[in-house]
C-alpha cells in the first residue's frame, strides 16, 4: 500500500516536472517549484524586481533540511549547469552558502560567497545525464539566508545565460511556457488584490452583499502584517467610530492583542481569518498568487495577471471592480494610477509636519525577531558580515518591538525591498550575536525563537483619490458629507533614532516617533478610489493621503474599516452599474445609510450573527 | 565602615569596578545643597597605583509613600567621567516593594538595566505623575500613573517599587554628574589622557579623543601612538571615528602608509572601506601601490571598485602596475572588467599598451 503510495507520488512529481521541459536543450528549473523544500521558504517580496519568486534558507543560523526536487531531461547528455543567486551579504562576504547535487552529487562550486550583492548565473560546471530523470538537491551550509531563483541546465557549452531582466522573462517564458499556459480564473463583481487585514475586510464586506468576489494574495496566509509571518497587533480604535455598525468585520478577523513579534505564532490567528473566509461562498481565494500585470483600457481595469509565487501558474481574473488593498499600491500601480511616493513639501500641502521640501522619506519596514528561554547554553554564530556591535552600542533586547526598523528613505520600499529585509537581518543578527558572545549571564540561555522573513512593511505607494487627506482634516476632525471610517490613531511618523543615526548614518535600523494625538477623526469615502483608474477601489495604506496624514490611517483596525466601506461601495456601484465616483456623484445618502447602519433589507453580519 | 559590609554586588550582570579595599586612597568631596542622607558626599577611589578608579555615593536614604517611610540603603558607582556603573546593597538590608516584599534577583537585576539606561522614560516623568489619582498620594504602583502611557513606564520600571525607580535613577544621573565633571576638571592631565586612551571604557576613550584631537584631525604632540593604537583597537566606533578623521598628514611617510595598510588588512569589512575611501587623499609610496594591486584579487566588488579607484587616483603608475590592471579587462568578470575600464580610461600617463588594451576593450563593448 504504501509502496503504491510513493511510487504514485513519484509519478505525479514527475508530472509537475512536464512543465519545464520545452527547450531542447535546455531545462530551466525554478528554484521555488522544487517539489520537497525542505527547510528551504519561498520569497516573492522582489517580484517586482526580479520577476520571480526564490528560494531561500532562513534557518536563524542553522543549516536547514534540503531541498530536492526531480528533474525530467528531454535527452541524455553533458549539460552546462548555471544557478541564479547571489551572496546577500558582500561585507565583504556573506554567510548564505549552499551546494547544489545533481544526481547524488555535488557541484565544486559553493554558491552565495561570491561577495557580489547583484542577482546572476553563475556557473556550477558540468554534468553529464544518463537518466530521464534526476534529483537535484539544495544543501544549505549555515542557516543564513542563502538563496536561489533559478536552475538552468543548458547542452550549449559555455554560453552565460542572460541576466538582463527583459531577455530573463523572455527565457522563464520560453521554458517554463507561462503565457501559453496562462488559465482564465473566471469574471467577479469585485477582485480584490491583496489578502491584509483591509483587503480581507473587503472581500468579506462585499461578500455578505451578495457580490461575486475573488480574493488574491500573495502569501500563503491571509492577514498581512497581522499574519504569524509578520506578527505586526491590530492598532486604531473601533469603539470611537462615528458609525459603530463599521468595524464588526475588524472584530471578527481580531484574535486579541499579543503585542508585536510574539514569539507564538498562534497569537496572530492565521486559522481564524481563513476560517471566516471559507464561511463566505461568494468569494473565491486565490493564495500564493503575486499580480504583477493589469489589462486597462481607457483607464478601465479589464483583468489582472497573477502569477502562483510556487509553481508560476499563471491566472487570469476578469472583474467589475477591483480593489487595490496591496499596501504598495501595486496594482494602481500597473493600471496607471496616480500615485505618490515619499513626503509632500510645506508650501504644497500647508501641513505644519511636512517638511521644506518634497523628498523620497518613507516610513520603514520592520522584520520582527524574538528569543525564548532555553533549557541549557546555546551559541551562536560569529557575524563578521552582518552589522557591527561593541559594548558602546547594541541593543540590550530579548524580542524585538516596532522600533527595529529599515528604510527612512535610504532604501526605496518597493524596489529594495530584499535590501531593506536583509538590512534588518544583518542588524538582528548582529546584535544577537554580540548579546550570545558578550553577554552570556543574560543570553547564554536564550536562543531566537523566530525572525520575520517576510517584511512588515509600513509605507510606499499612495494612490490618489479625488480627495487627498492631509494634517488638517485629521487634526481638525472635518466631518465631510462622505466621512466614513472614524480613525484614532496619533500621527505617528517614525524617524531614525538618533543614537541610531549617530552609530549608523544612513543605514539605521532603529526607530523613534513622536506620537501627536488626535481626537477621533474620519475619512472621506473619496480617498478610496483612485481619481483617474475608473473602477478602481483602495483600502489599507496606499489610500488616498498625505504622508502625513498617513502616519495616522496607516494603523491596521483603521485598514480594516476601510476595507469594509470598499465592499459596501462595490455593492452600490454595481446595483447601479455606476463607477466608484458615481457613487459619491450620485447615490451618496443610499451609500452613506449603509454606512450608517439605516439601509434596510441588506446585512452585513456574519452568518453566525444572522442565525 | 564601607568595606566591613557584606553587599549584594551586582557582579551577576557582568560589570565590574575596581575592587575594594579599605587600603585604597580615597578623597571625599561634599556637594552643596544636597541632604545629609549620604547625596551630600562624594568619595573618588585611587587604585593600587595611585590613579584615579572610580567614584562612589553610599546612601542611606528614607523613600517615603503614604507617610509610611522605608529606609534604602544604597552604594552608587561612576566612571571618571560620572557614567553610571553599578550599585551595591547591602545582604542584611535588601531592597524592598510594595507590602515589604523583597526585591528578587530579577528585580536586581532589572533595577541595573533601569539606572544604566540613561535615556530612561524616568527621565521624563515628572513626580506629579506618579500620584495616584484616587488618594492624590505617591504610589509605588505603576497603575497609579498619570500623563505617560502607562503600558510604556510599565517595561521601564520594578512593579511594586515605581518610586524606589524613580528616586534611584534620579540620584544617579542628577546632580552628582555635574559634580564628578568638576573634580575631574582639577584632576584631568596629559597621563590620564594617556591612560584613557588605552581603555577598555569606550567612554574614556571618546572622551580623549576629544581632548587630543582637533576638527582637522590634528593630533596632540605625544599622543599619536596612542590615537593610532585606537585604529586598531576593539573599540569598534572610536576606530572608526578615528579612521574618518585623522588627518593625512601623518601617512605621508612610506613607512607610515605601510603600518596603516597593515591595519587595514587586519580590520572588519566596514572599517575597511573607511580606510579605503580615506587613502585615496594620499600619494602612496611604490612599494605600497604594488602591494595593493597585488591585494586587489582578495577584494570583494565593493572593496576592489574602491581600491582600482585608490590607484587609479596615483600618479606615475608604473607599467608592470598599469599591465596588472589591465589584465582585469579580459577578466571573465565582466564587473571587474567594467570597473578596471572606468577607472583607467583617459588616465594620464599610461603606456602605449595599456592604451591599446583600453581601446581593445571599448571596441569589443561596443561590439556586444
Amino acid at each position: 500500500m504504501n509502496k503504491q503510495l510513493k511510487t504514485s507520488t513519484f509519478f505525479l512529481m514527475m508530472l509537475c516536472c512536464f512543465t519545464r521541459l520545452l527547450g531542447q536543450d535546455r531545462v530551466l528549473v525554478e528554484a521555488e517549484s522544487f517539489q520537497q523544500k525542505g527547510g528551504w521558504v519561498i520569497d516573492q517580496q522582489s517580484f517586482p524586481v526580479l520577476h520571480s519568486s526564490y528560494l531561500m534558507a532562513h534557518g536563524m543560523g542553522r543549516p536547514v533540511k534540503d531541498a530536492k526536487t526531480y528533474v525530467r531531461f528531454p535527452k541524455k547528455g553533458t549539460y552546462q549547469v548555471w544557478i541564479r543567486t547571489k551572496d546577500w551579504a558582500p561585507f565583504p562576504v556573506g554567510p548564505g552558502k549552499f551546494k547544489v547535487q545533481v544526481d547524488g552529487k555535488p557541484l565544486a562550486p559553493t554558491f552565495g560567497e561570491s561577495g557580489d550583492s547583484a542577482w546572476k548565473w553563475y556557473s556550477g560546471g558540468e554534468v553529464r545525464v544518463d537518466k530521464d530523470s534526476v534529483e537535484l538537491v539544495l544543501q544549505d551550509l549555515t542557516g543564513f539566508n542563502g538563496r536561489v531563483d533559478a536552475i538552468l541546465f543548458d547542452a550549449t557549452p559555455k554560453i552565460e545565460p542572460p541576466n538582463e531582466l527583459t531577455a530573463l522573462d523572455k527565457l522563464r517564458n520560453e521554458l517554463l511556457g507561462l503565457r501559453t499556459n496562462r488559465k482564465e480564473m473566471g469574471n467577479y463583481d469585485l477582485v480584490v488584490v491583496g489578502g491584509g487585514v483591509a483587503g480581507t475586510c473587503a472581500a468579506i464586506s462585499a461578500a455578505r452583499l451578495g457580490m461575486k468576489v475573488a480574493l488574491i494574495q500573495d502569501r500563503p496566509l491571509l492577514g498581512g502584517n497581522n499574519s504569524s509571518e509578520i506578527r505586526v497587533h491590530l492598532m486604531g480604535d473601533l469603539d470611537k467610530s462615528y458609525y459603530p455598525k463599521l468595524g464588526r468585520i475588524v472584530r471578527e478577523l481580531d484574535n486579541g492583542d499579543p503585542g508585536n513579534g510574539n514569539p507564538d505564532a498562534k497569537e496572530y490567528g492565521d486559522a481564524r481569518k481563513f476560517a471566516i473566509i471559507k464561511d463566505e461562498k461568494n468569494i473565491s481565494l486565490f493564495i500564493n498568487t503575486h499580480v504583477f500585470e493589469a489589462e486597462a483600457e481607457n483607464n478601465t481595469i479589464k483583468a489582472v495577471i497573477g502569477r502562483d509565487i510556487e509553481t508560476n501558474q499563471e491566472k487570469r481574473f476578469t472583474g467589475t471592480y477591483f480593489a487595490d488593498c496591496t499596501g504598495d499600491g501595486t496594482l494602481g500601480f500597473l493600471a496607471g494610477a496616480d500615485f505618490r511616493m515619499g513626503r509632500e513639501s510645506k508650501q504644497e500641502t500647508g501641513e505644519s509636519f511636512a517638511p521644506d521640501k518634497a523628498d523620497d522619506f518613507t516610513l520603514g519596514t520592520s522584520n520582527l525577531w524574538a528569543s525564548l528561554p532555553v533549557d541549557s547554553a546555546t551559541t551562536f554564530p560569529e557575524t563578521p558580515w552582518a552589522l557591527p556591535f561593541s559594548d558602546e552600542y547594541h541593543i540590550d533586547e530579548e524580542k524585538s518591538d516596532w522600533q527595529w526598523e529599515t528604510g527612512f528613505g535610504n532604501f526605496n520600499t518597493i524596489t529594495e525591498a530584499e535590501q531593506i529585509r536583509d538590512h534588518n537581518l544583518r542588524a538582528i543578527y548582529g546584535n544577537w550575536s554580540y548579546l550570545k558572545h558578550h553577554k552570556p549571564e543574560k543570553y547564554a540561555k536564550r536562543a531566537l525563537a523566530w525572525v520575520a522573513y517576510i517584511g512588515g512593511k509600513r509605507e510606499s505607494r499612495r494612490l490618489m483619490g479625488d480627495h487627498i487627506l492631509t494634517q488638517m482634516d485629521v487634526q481638525e476632525g472635518k466631518v465631510y458629507p462622505d466621512a466614513t471610517v472614524t480613525a484614532t490613531w496619533t500621527i505617528d511618523l517614525h524617524f531614525p533614532d538618533k543614537k541610531n543615526s549617530l552609530y549608523f548614518p544612513d543605514e539605521e535600523f532603529f526607530a523613534g516617533t513622536k506620537h501627536v494625538r488626535v481626537a477621533p477623526y474620519t475619512i472621506p469615502y473619496r480617498c478610496l478610489y483612485s481619481r483617474n483608474i475608473h473602477n478602481l477601489f483602495m483600502a489599507g495604506r496606499d489610500i488616498s493621503t498625505t504622508h502625513v496624514a498617513f502616519g495616522s490611517t496607516r494603523v491596521m483596525r483603521t485598514c480594516g474599516m476601510m476595507g469594509e466601506v470598499v465592499g459596501m461601495a462595490a455593492f452600490v456601484a454595481k446595483k447601479y452599474q455606476t463607477s466608484p465616483r458615481g457613487v459619491y456623484q450620485k447615490h451618496l445618502p443610499e451609500f452613506m445609510g449603509m454606512i450608517k447602519g439605516e439601509e434596510g433589507g441588506v446585512s452585513v453580519q456574519p452568518k453566525y450573527m444572522q442565525q | 565602615m564601607i568595606g566591613k559590609r557584606l553587599y549584594v554586588i551586582m557582579i551577576l550582570i557582568g560589570i565590574s569596578v575596581a575592587h575594594l579595599s579599605a587600603q585604597q586612597r580615597e578623597e571625599t568631596f561634599t556637594i552643596a545643597g544636597t541632604g545629609a542622607d549620604g547625596t551630600d558626599k562624594l568619595v573618588l577611589q585611587y587604585d593600587s597605583s595611585g590613579f584615579p578608579s572610580v567614584f562612589f555615593q553610599d546612601i542611606f536614604t528614607p523613600v517615603c509613600l503614604d507617610n509610611v517611610c522605608k529606609p534604602v540603603r544604597i552604594k552608587l558607582f561612576w566612571d571618571l567621567l560620572g557614567n553610571y556603573i553599578q550599585y551595591e546593597v547591602p545582604l542584611d538590608e535588601p531592597l524592598t516593594k510594595l507590602d515589604h516584599q523583597e526585591f528578587t534577583p530579577a528585580d536586581y537585576e532589572k533595577l541595573q538595566q533601569i539606572l544604566a539606561n540613561d535615556e530612561s522614560l524616568l527621565k521624563q516623568l515628572k513626580m506629579e505623575e506618579l500620584m495616584d489619582s484616587t488618594t492624590q498620594r505617591l504610589s509605588d504602583s505603576v497603575d497609579a500613573v498619570t500623563g505617560a502611557t502607562k503600558n510604556t513606564v510599565k517595561g521601564e520600571v520594578i512593579e511594586g517599587a515605581l518610586y524606589t525607580c524613580y528616586t534611584l535613577w534620579h540620584l544617579v544621573h542628577g546632580q552628582v554628574v555635574d559634580e564628578i565633571h568638576q573634580v575631574m576638571q582639577t584632576k584631568l592631565d596629559e597621563q590620564m589622557l594617556h591612560r584613557f586612551l588605552k581603555s577598555t571604557n569606550f567612554h574614556y576613550v571618546h572622551f580623549a579623543l576629544d581632548e587630543v584631537m582637533d576638527k582637522q584631525g590634528m593630533v596632540q604632540k605625544g599622543f599619536l601612538p596612542d590615537v593610532l593604537a585606537v585604529l586598531e583597537s576593539n573599540h569598534i566606533f572610536a576606530a572608526r571615528r578615528v579612521a574618518q578623521e585623522i588627518n593625512l598628514r601623518y601617512f605621508t611617510a612610506g613607512s607610515e602608509q605601510e603600518k596603516l595598510w597593515v591595519i587595514f588588512t587586519r580590520s572588519a569589512y566596514s572599517q575597511q572601506v573607511v580606510l579605503l575611501r580615506r587613502m585615496t587623499g594620499l600619494t602612496l609610496d611604490t612599494r605600497l601601490v604594488e602591494e595593493i594591486a597585488n591585494y586587489l584579487p582578495k577584494l570583494n566588488q565593493a572593496l576592489f571598485k574602491q581600491g582600482v579607484s585608490l590607484l587609479a587616483h596615483q600618479e606615475n603608475l608604473s607599467p608592470p602596475i598599469q599591465e596588472k590592471l589591465m589584465a582585469y579587462l579580459k577578466s571573465t568578470d565582466q564587473q571587474k572588467a567594467q570597473v578596471v575600464y572606468q577607472a583607467m580610461n583617459g588616465k594620464n600617463q599610461l603606456t602605449d599598451t595599456a592604451k591599446k588594451q583600453l581601446n581593445a576593450y571599448r571596441k569589443q563593448q561596443n561590439q556586444l
